[in-house]
C-alpha cells in the first residue's frame, strides 16, 4: 500500500551523538564515474569492429587507475565501476528473474587472470535485451529497462566476480530497492514491494562474497525519490523501508543516497531502516532542518555542473549545513550524484576538489 | 485532389558511411568496394568521382592531396546516396540523411555563439556526444544560417519529392548543455539552487528558442523551405516545464507562414507528460517514436499492442487537429519490421485519432544506428506497410 507522503515527519530517539560534535569521516564518491574521450573512441572502434578487446580493457584500465589515484584520503574506494554501461544492466545480466539475454550471465573471454585488472567482466557492446529504450532522468544517458518475467534471486558471487579489487575499504553502487523496481518492467510481481524486497535479497547475499574482495560499503542508489518529489508525484511506499534494511549485510556499511531530493524530506523515511547513513543532496535542497540518529553522507560537490568546486565552496556548503542539522555527528562528503554526467577530466578535478576539502574539514 | 494517406518519411539521420567518416584516411579495398557497390545498387552517377578505375576518385586520394573543395564534395556525394536510398525505399519526404553533419546536438553547437565545448559524455552503449557549456549569451552564427540554407538548397536540386529540414530544438539544446552562464547568472538574486536552475534554464531555452532557431527558420523559409521539423528528443523530461517546451517551440516558429509544414519529434519519453500544455502548441505534425515502447515480444507475435498508442488519444481529447507521425520501426535491432505488422499499426493508429488523414509513417528515430542494409530494409517494408494500409482505405 502506498500513502500519500507528507515530507518532514520524525519522531526522534535520544541521540547522545549530537551532543558530542562532530566527526568527519572523509569522502568518497555517489556513483558511477565516466570515462575518457581517449575510452570513448576505443569503445566506438571497438564496436565498429576497429580495435580490439584487449584494446577496449586497456584503456579502461588506465582510466580506473586515475580514478582511483585520486582517492587516497576517501573514506571508501571506488572504481568508478566504468565497465556498467548503466547502474542496471550488469544487475540485470548476473541475477536471475530478468528476461531476454539479461538472463544470461556474459563473460568475456580473456586471458588475464589477475582479480585486480579491470578486465573482461562486462560485455561492452551488448545492446540487443529485452526492454525498451529508456532516458535516464533529466539526462541525454539511455539504458535498457530490463523486463522482470521471474523471481529475482542470485548465488551471492555474482557481484564480486564482476568487480575488481581495488583497494581493503572499497564501495560497490548498486540502484536502492526503490528505484530498481520503478526503473524495470515487471511482468512477475503481483506486489511491487515484493520484487523490491527480493532484489534486496539478493543484494544482501552478495554481501559476503564483496565482503572478501574488499568491498566494505554498500551504496543504494536512490535517483527516483527527488525525481518524482520535484513533481509532486512521490507516494511513499509502505515497504520502502524495509526493502532497504533487508539489503544490510553483516560487516558491511550501508548507505542510501537521494541525488536531487529535499534533504528534510527524505530523512525521515529511512530513519527506521538499518541503513548506517544516508546521502542527502545539499545542493538542490532547501532547507536543513534535518534530526536522524543516522550518519550523513552530504552532497556537496554537483554532479551535473562542469564547473569544479574550490575547497571553500565545500567548507561553506557543509558549514551551512551543520549549523542547522542535527544528527549522529558523523558525516562523510561528496558528489550529490553520479559523476557519470561530467566529462572524465572534470570528473578527476572534482575528485581533487572532495581530497583537499576533506583536508579543510579534518 | 484528395492528398496521400500514410505519407511516409525518415525522421532522423542515416548512418554515414564509413567512407564518409574516414574520408582522408587510407580506406581499404572492402570500403571503397562498399562505396561503389551502393552506389550502383541506388543509381548514384557520383559514385565515380569517388572510386574510378583511373585510381584518381577522392577516396583514392592520399591524405596530402585532398583539399577543402573534395571534402565538400565528398559530403555533397554522401547527400545523394542518402536521398537516393530515401527515394529507392519509396519514401515521401526527403531530405539529405543529415550526412553533412556529425551529430544532431554538437554539431549544431558549433554554430552558436556563446557555447564550448565541455567534453565527452556516454548517452548510450558505445555512443557517445560532446556535451557543450554555455558560457554567454546564445544567438546563431551567421554561418550557420549559411549552412542551412545552402544544405536545403542542395537537397532540393537533387530531388523532386518534398523536401524537409531538420534542426534541434531550443529545449532539447538547452537540456543537453551545462548552463553555467545562465544559472550563474540568476543564482546571485534567488533564494534557491532549485529556483536558480529553474529560471536559468528558462531563460536558456527561451534564447535558443528566439536567438537561435527562429532567424534559421525564417531564412529557410525564405530560400523556399515547405517542412521544417524540430526535433526534440528531451522535451518530455520535466513535466513541470511542458509549458517552457511548448512555448519555446511556439517561438521557434513565430512568423512562419502557413505554407511553412511545422513538424515536431519526440521520442524515448513518455510524451503524455506534456499534456494539457501541447495542446497549445502551434506544431501542426508530431513524429513520435513508439515501437521502442511498444511490447518487449515485438519480434515474436504478430499481434499489434494498442497500449503502445494509447497515449494519442491525448491529441484528439485535447481537440488537437496535428499529423501523427506514427514510430513505426525500432532503430535499436536489426530486426526487420514485416508490412503486415506495420500495416497493422497504422490501422490502430488510424482508428484511434479517427482520421486516417491525420496519419503519417515514420521510424522511431534516426536510422543511424542501423547498417546501411538493414536501415534501407527497414524503411522498404515501412512503405510497403503504408501501401498495404493504403489498400485497407481503397487507395
Amino acid at each position: 500500500m502506498a500513502v500519500a507522503f507528507k515530507g518532514l515527519k520524525q519522531i526522534l530517539p535520544e541521540n547522545k551523538n549530537l551532543e558530542e560534535g562532530v566527526k568527519f569521516l572523509g569522502p568518497m564518491l555517489a556513483g558511477i564515474a565516466p570515462r575518457s574521450s581517449y575510452t570513448a573512441k576505443v569503445h566506438r572502434l571497438f564496436r565498429d569492429g576497429k580495435a580490439t578487446e584487449l584494446d577496449f580493457n586497456a584503456v579502461i584500465e588506465s582510466d580506473l587507475q586515475k580514478i582511483i589515484s585520486g582517492q587516497k584520503e576517501f573514506a571508501f574506494i571506488s572504481g568508478g565501476q566504468l565497465d556498467w554501461l548503466d547502474i542496471i544492466r550488469p544487475i540485470a545480466e548476473h541475477f536471475g528473474g530478468f528476461e531476454g539475454t539479461y538472463s544470461k550471465a556474459f563473460k568475456y573471454k580473456t586471458n588475464i587472470d589477475d582479480d585486480t585488472s579491470y578486465v573482461g567482466r562486462i560485455n561492452p557492446l551488448k545492446n540487443e535485451t529485452a526492454g525498451p529504450v529508456t532516458r535516464w532522468f533529466r539526462t541525454n544517458t539511455f539504458y535498457r529497462k530490463p523486463l522482470v518475467s521471474g523471481k529475482i534471486e542470485c548465488s551471492g558471487d555474482e557481484l564480486a566476480e564482476i568487480m575488481p579489487r581495488v583497494g581493503k575499504n572499497s564501495v560497490i553502487f548498486l540502484p536502492a530497492p526503490y528505484s530498481l523496481a520503478r526503473l524495470v518492467e515487471n511482468r512477475f510481481y503481483d506486489d511491487l514491494g515484493n520484487l523490491a524486497k527480493d532484489y534486496a535479497k539478493a543484494i544482501a547475499k552478495s554481501g559476503p562474497k564483496l565482503r572478501e574482495k574488499g568491498y566494505s560499503c554498500i551504496l543504494l542508489l536512490e535517483p527516483f525519490v527527488g525525481f518524482e518529489l520535484s513533481s509532486g508525484s512521490f507516494l511513499l511506499p509502505e515497504w520502502f523501508p524495509e526493502s532497504v534494511s533487508i539489503a544490510k549485510a553483516d560487516d558491511i556499511t550501508l548507505g542510501i543516497n537521494f541525488p536531487r531530493a529535499e534533504a528534510e524530506e527524505v530523512v525521515s523515511i529511512v530513519e527506521d531502516s538499518r541503513v548506517d547513513f544516508i546521502g542527502v543532496d545539499l545542493l538542490y535542497s532547501t532547507g536543513f532542518r534535518i534530526k536522524t540518529s543516522k550518519d550523513l553522507f552530504l552532497g556537496a560537490v554537483d554532479g551535473a555542473r562542469v564547473g569544479v568546486e574550490t575547497s571553500d565552496n565545500i567548507r561553506d556548503t557543509v558549514g551551512g549545513f551543520l549549523e542547522s542539522a542535527e544528527f549522529s555527528g558523523r558525516y562523510y562528503i561528496g558528489p550529490n550524484d553520479r559523476l557519470y554526467d561530467v566529462p572524465f577530466d572534470i570528473a578527476l578535478r572534482k575528485i581533487e576538489a572532495l581530497s583537499t576539502g576533506g583536508r579543510v574539514l579534518k | 485532389m484528395r492528398k496521400k494517406l500514410f505519407v511516409t518519411q525518415e525522421v532522423g539521420s542515416l548512418q554515414r558511411p564509413y567512407w564518409l567518416q574516414r574520408f582522408g584516411e587510407q580506406l581499404d579495398k572492402k570500403t571503397l568496394d562498399s562505396a561503389v557497390e551502393w552506389g550502383k545498387r541506388l543509381g548514384v552517377d557520383e559514385a565515380n568521382e569517388l572510386v574510378n578505375d583511373s585510381g584518381h576518385g577522392l577516396l583514392q586520394k592520399s591524405a596530402s592531396l585532398i583539399t577543402t573543395a573534395d571534402k565538400e564534395r565528398v559530403k555533397e556525394i554522401a547527400s545523394i546516396y542518402a536521398i537516393r536510398m530515401q527515394e529507392s525505399a519509396g519514401l515521401d519526404r526527403i531530405f539529405n540523411g543529415e550526412q553533412t553533419r556529425t551529430e544532431m546536438y554538437s554539431f549544431m553547437a558549433n554554430y552558436i555563439n556563446g557555447m564550448s565545448r565541455a567534453g565527452v559524455l556516454n548517452a548510450f552503449d558505445a555512443n557517445y556526444f560532446i556535451k557543450g557549456v554555455i558560457d554567454d549569451n546564445v544567438s546563431i552564427r551567421e554561418s550557420g544560417i549559411h549552412f542551412f540554407v545552402k544544405e536545403l538548397g542542395f537537397t532540393k536540386s537533387q530531388t523532386k519529392r518534398e523536401v524537409k529540414t531538420c534542426l534541434t530544438g531550443s529545449y532539447t539544446m538547452a537540456d543537453w548543455s551545462y548552463l553555467e552562464h545562465y544559472i550563474y547568472g540568476h543564482e546571485a538574486s534567488c533564494m534557491s539552487k532549485a529556483l536558480s536552475l529553474r529560471k536559468g534554464r528558462e531563460a536558456a531555452v527561451m534564447d535558443f528558442a528566439t536567438e537561435v532557431l527562429n532567424p534559421v527558420v525564417r531564412e529557410l523559409e525564405k530560400s523556399g523551405a515547405k517542412f521544417i521539423q524540430i526535433d526534440e528528443p528531451a522535451a518530455a523530461t520535466d513535466e513541470g516545464e511542458s509549458g517552457l517546451f511548448v512555448h519555446a517551440l511556439n517561438a521557434s516558429f513565430e512568423g512562419l507562414s502557413q505554407e511553412v509544414g511545422r513538424a515536431v519529434h519526440l521520442c524515448y519519453s513518455d510524451y503524455s507528460k506534456l499534456f494539457p500544455e501541447l495542446a497549445e502548441c502551434k506544431a501542426d505534425s508530431y513524429l513520435i517514436e513508439f515501437t521502442n515502447h511498444s511490447s518487449p515480444d515485438k519480434f515474436r507475435e504478430s499481434d499489434v499492442d494498442p497500449n503502445t498508442f494509447k497515449m494519442l488519444s491525448l491529441f484528439k481529447e485535447h481537440g488537437m487537429n496535428a499529423k501523427i507521425g506514427v514510430g513505426v520501426v525500432d532503430i535499436h535491432s536489426d530486426a526487420i519490421e514485416s508490412p503486415e505488422k506495420i500495416r497493422d499499426e497504422i490501422m490502430v493508429v488510424s482508428k484511434i485519432l479517427g482520421d486516417p488523414s491525420l496519419v503519417e509513417v515514420n521510424p522511431d528515430c534516426g536510422l543511424r544506428t542501423r547498417r546501411p542494409e538493414i536501415a534501407y530494409a527497414k524503411l522498404q517494408n515501412m512503405v510497403k506497410g503504408a501501401e498495404l494500409a493504403r489498400r485497407e482505405y481503397g487507395e
